[in-house]
């Protein structure tokens, strides 16, 4: 009888292991992407973010011509590294305005801003002043688009200047 | 008690109200208010009240933050968020999509995790069992953390981060 009774309490929390694996908690982790082919991915990529800016306010910020119509810009950076030093090696940037030739150059890492001495940034062209980008590192999933002078740049109701990991 | 004139019975109603606009706007001061959209994933759903088998691509959010006019020291919120499927070309939803309100008090906290932020805002709704909290990285951007204090990973379509609406 004891042993019909044990065994009839490991199937219990077995089963009741199970259900619970069935209902997995929701995670806050990087989006699969929506692009049609896969994604850069191997030890040599440290990244791959994608997001969507306000059209007029950044071409005006990077002395970009953009029709008077355009209302958004949809971006994909992927960032490669040294996959043993884990060095900041080059930098591809896709989407609107570089649909047919990507924006390719170096990036680099730096210290600090106005507001946030301690911060980590990213700059895009550090071998051509006048044409580098500069992004915040909120963490290692989440990018902000910083203006020239390094000023967090703010959106509106519908877009930000916000730039997600994403994976395959 | 004597009777009043149409005139004079029209003086008394003017300054009563005069008094009470006066007294509102002394004592009412604007909220601050931020606004943005975000995606509509499975962690979302729970801390919105957004059931899960309701089609959810993305949430509009309006959050006002109020002042105690007197100390000016944190006192309620009130957030307005709509949420829906996309409708395409607009900054909108199919149907109009669906309107929920969340009210209670906001509190800031400083910034205990390794971010770069000024401050943590964490909002109090009797509704929800956790609190909605957002990095503070100045006085014009919030970004929503998940329970552990990570930034909230966005898609290649919205962020997590809400906008001072006068930047709109």
């Amino acid at each position: 009888m004891k042993k019909i009774f044990f065994a009839l309490l490991i199937t219990f929390y077995v089963s009741a292991g199970d259900v619970s694996g069935q209902n997995p908690v929701a995670r806050n982790a990087p989006s699969k992407t929506t692009t049609r082919s896969p994604i850069a991915d191997g030890p040599d990529v440290w990244g791959v973010f994608h997001g969507r800016v306000p059209c007029q306010a950044m071409a005006a910020k990077m002395g970009l011509d953009v029709p008077s119509d355009c209302e958004k810009l949809k971006w994909g950076f992927t960032f490669y590294w040294d996959p043993k030093t884990h060095q900041p090696t080059t930098y591809a940037w896709e989407g609107s305005m570089y649909r047919e030739n990507a924006r390719k150059g170096k990036w680099i890492i730096i210290k600090g801003t106005k507001d946030f001495p301690d911060a980590t940034v990213i700059q895009l062209d550090p071998d051509k002043p006048q044409q580098s980008f500069f992004l915040l590192k909120g963490d290692d999933n989440v990018l902000f688009v910083l203006d020239r002078s390094k000023n967090l740049m703010v959106g509106g109701s519908y877009l930000s200047y916000t730039f997600n990991r994403v994976v395959n | 008690m004597k009777n009043l004139s149409f005139s004079e019975w029209r003086r008394s109603v003017f300054f009563v109200c005069a008094g009470l606009c006066f007294t509102n706007m002394a004592s009412s001061p604007a909220p601050e208010v931020f606004v943005g959209s975000s995606p509509c994933d499975p962690v979302m759903r729970p801390w919105m009240s957004i059931p899960l088998n309701t089609d959810c691509e993305f949430i509009k959010w309006k959050l006002l933050l109020f002042k105690n006019p007197e100390n000016h020291q944190q006192q309620r919120f009130n957030l307005t968020y709509t949420y829906g499927v996309s409708k395409p070309g607009t900054e909108g939803f199919l149907n109009g999509g669906n309107t929920s309100e969340m009210t209670g008090n906001w509190r800031v906290l400083n910034n205990c995790i390794n971010l770069p932020g000024k401050a943590v805002i964490q909002l109090r709704d009797h509704k929800i069992k956790t609190p909605l909290t957002f990095l503070k990285f100045n006085n014009s951007l919030l970004h929503l953390t998940d329970q552990e204090g990570h930034l909230m990973i966005g898609n290649a379509g919205w962020s997590y981060t809400l906008n001072k609406m006068n930047n709109d």
